[in-house]
């Protein structure tokens, strides 16, 4: 790990952590603040329209399965006081790998999500497994991920200076006074 | 306009067959300003740079789905 003109160590790590805690809070952190609020300001309109379309419940890491069946006779049960069905297995969600890459969105997400029912007790409709609206959700909620991947990987390149890493992903050129890779 | 205010963010929004289609123009505009904004040295040219590849993103992704669908509409 290089250090950076002021001599400190925790200007990488800091970079990257504030990268993937907030979107574009890391190239703010290092100076760059105009890059650092665009990208702030694309990835949090993304990632939030996702939420918006998909429900609270696209950003997941388990998605209940339950058959179409099940779903239906859910919505007609629903007006009576039923109980929800029982849950009939656990799918993974591997789009959650790509939305946790946004930090504190994700997290945020994640744990209301976990405390919302999976129907909704008034109108009956399914919050899992909703077509299309649940992948379109769990596509921008994942695509604002590895977009905010991208925006990590250039914060560690611009705080560490390293050429490599930043000629495949950026052409700016490295800040005088930080030192080049190895 | 409360009922959608509250269910916003919570229930799963209903989409209509079109629209479907109409919600790759802002997912490819965010790919296009987040990586020309790494990308770019100059940010004054962002607007323009990432406008000519949200364009060029587009249209391939149509043309891609459109060639899909004759190929579905010819052999299936």
């Amino acid at each position: 790990m290089s250090t950076s003109p002021n001599g400190s160590y925790l200007r990488a790590p800091v970079a990257v952590l504030l990268a993937w805690l907030i979107p574009g809070l890391g190239h703010i952190y290092l100076g760059q603040r105009l890059r650092g609020m665009i990208l702030l300001v694309t990835i949090t309109l993304t990632f939030w329209t996702g939420v918006a379309i998909g429900g609270v419940k696209s950003v997941t890491l388990y998605t209940p399965a339950y058959t179409q069946e099940t779903l239906n006779q859910w919505q007609q049960e629903v007006r009576k006081g039923e109980r929800p069905p029982v849950q009939l297995q656990i799918t993974r969600s591997w789009w959650f790998i790509a939305q946790l890459m946004n930090g504190a969105y994700t997290l945020g997400s994640y744990h209301y999500g976990r405390s919302v029912a999976d129907f909704n007790p008034t109108s009956g409709r399914t919050r899992v497994l909703a077509w299309p609206s649940g992948e379109v959700g769990s596509i921008y909620t994942g695509i604002a991920g590895l977009l905010n991947l991208l925006v990590i990987l250039d914060a560690l390149a611009y705080a560490e200076g390293l050429p490599g890493l930043r000629k495949r992903f950026t052409s700016q050129p490295v800040p005088a006074g930080i030192r080049s890779g190895p | 306009m409360n009922g959608l205010l509250a269910t916003l963010f919570l229930d799963p929004l209903p989409l209509m067959g079109w629209q479907r289609g109409l919600l790759l123009l802002p997912l490819c505009l965010a790919v296009s300003v987040v990586y020309k904004a790494i990308k770019l040295p100059d940010l004054r040219n962002l607007p323009l740079a990432s406008a000519g590849l949200w364009i060029m993103m587009v249209v391939g992704m149509w043309a891609v789905a459109l060639v899909m669908w004759l190929m579905y509409q010819l052999f299936a």
